[in-house]
């Protein structure tokens, strides 16, 4: 079989979480991850190493079964590669969700009214506006607490003088 | 093998599940951002570098997003405010976000949520008279990032 370099593999992999390789790619895949060492594989590749590594022990598990089965190794094939696709499956919404996340869009954004608005100043200005309106509140929550700290501290010495008070009366 | 694959979900699930939280807090605020009456607007990592500088929260956190949406909107003779309260408070829910405080100062309230986590979210609802607004914090939302803001020491200026 044709080995495959990395840009290559690196294709191939983004066509399988497309699902659109043949099976004779997914071998060359396979036989790129056997037959590379970590030490000249790039940290992108490296990622996907141990899935592709699992895949070729549950075929061969799943080829050694079959052996001994004999023609009901169809009945557990099935199941098990179903598992496989649901995994696969699950990979796809993986990277799909990674690349739709927060961080990926990192121009400043502003809209009044549904128009977006080229104005940096205005854009700071409204964030900051909001944002005022939340510290104040905190702001007063804390001083609140603060006061009521004190509160609990003027109380316990009164409690301090009481009692030093109701000593001094039974002497 | 099969525990080795469980545990290797399992370690991946938490991202995932992080990231698709921050996605759903994101299509939430896109669908408003667009409306009339509403006001949107999303600050940058970058910019957020530049503010954060020397201040408490600097680093921490890398996307904010706030979209205000004026009292007397209505769609389908529902108040828009109300609509996107609803949307928020199903979120909440949903990710069981903790509610860390609920603040009321006349006609004015403020509600914290706290999804902590290193890519997690701080979430405050501004009610008033005239106005609701949401402000969505994402990032590494720390115990000293938590302090900050219940500080009410996150400024962009």
């Amino acid at each position: 079989m044709k080995r495959v370099s990395e840009n290559e593999v690196a294709l191939l992999i983004e066509k399988y979480f497309n699902a659109e390789t043949s099976l004779s790619e997914e071998e060359q895949i396979r036989e790129y991850y056997r037959c590379t060492s970590d030490e000249i594989m790039s940290e992108e590749l490296k990622a996907y190493r141990d899935m592709f590594a699992l895949f070729d022990e549950e075929r061969e598990s799943l080829n050694n079964d079959s052996v001994v089965i004999g023609k009901k190794s169809n009945l557990f094939i099935r199941p098990s590669l179903m598992r496989w696709v649901s995994i696969a499956a699950a990979a796809v919404v993986l990277v799909a969700l990674f690349l739709s996340g927060p961080g990926q869009s990192d121009a400043l954004k502003f809209y009044i009214d549904g128009e977006r608005i080229k104005d940096k100043e205005l854009a700071l200005n409204m964030a900051e506006t909001n944002l005022e309106k939340v510290n104040h509140m905190m702001k007063g929550l804390e001083r609140g607490e603060r006061r009521l700290n004190a509160l609990v501290k003027a109380d316990q010495s009164i409690s301090a003088l009481e009692r030093l008070n109701s000593k001094l009366s039974q002497n | 093998m099969k525990r080795i694959l469980i545990i290797l979900f399992a370690l991946a699930a938490l991202p995932i599940a992080m990231a698709a939280q921050n996605k759903e807090i994101n299509d939430i605020l896109d669908k408003y951002e667009k409306r009339k009456s509403v006001e949107s607007v999303t600050i940058s990592s970058d910019l957020l570098a530049m503010a954060g500088k020397g201040n408490d929260w600097g680093g921490k956190i890398s996307k904010i997003r706030i979209v205000s949406v004026d009292s007397n909107v209505t769609e389908n003779n529902v108040p828009v405010r109300v609509e996107l309260k609803r949307d928020m408070d199903e979120l909440v829910l949903k990710f069981k976000f903790i509610s860390a405080l609920k603040v009321k100062d006349g006609n004015d309230e403020v509600e914290m949520y706290i999804n902590q986590n290193k890519s997690g979210a701080l979430l405050f609802l501004n009610s008033s008279k005239e106005e609701f607004a949401v402000i969505a914090m994402f990032g590494n939302i720390d115990d000293k990032l938590i302090q900050t803001a219940l500080k009410g020491g996150i400024s962009i200026k």
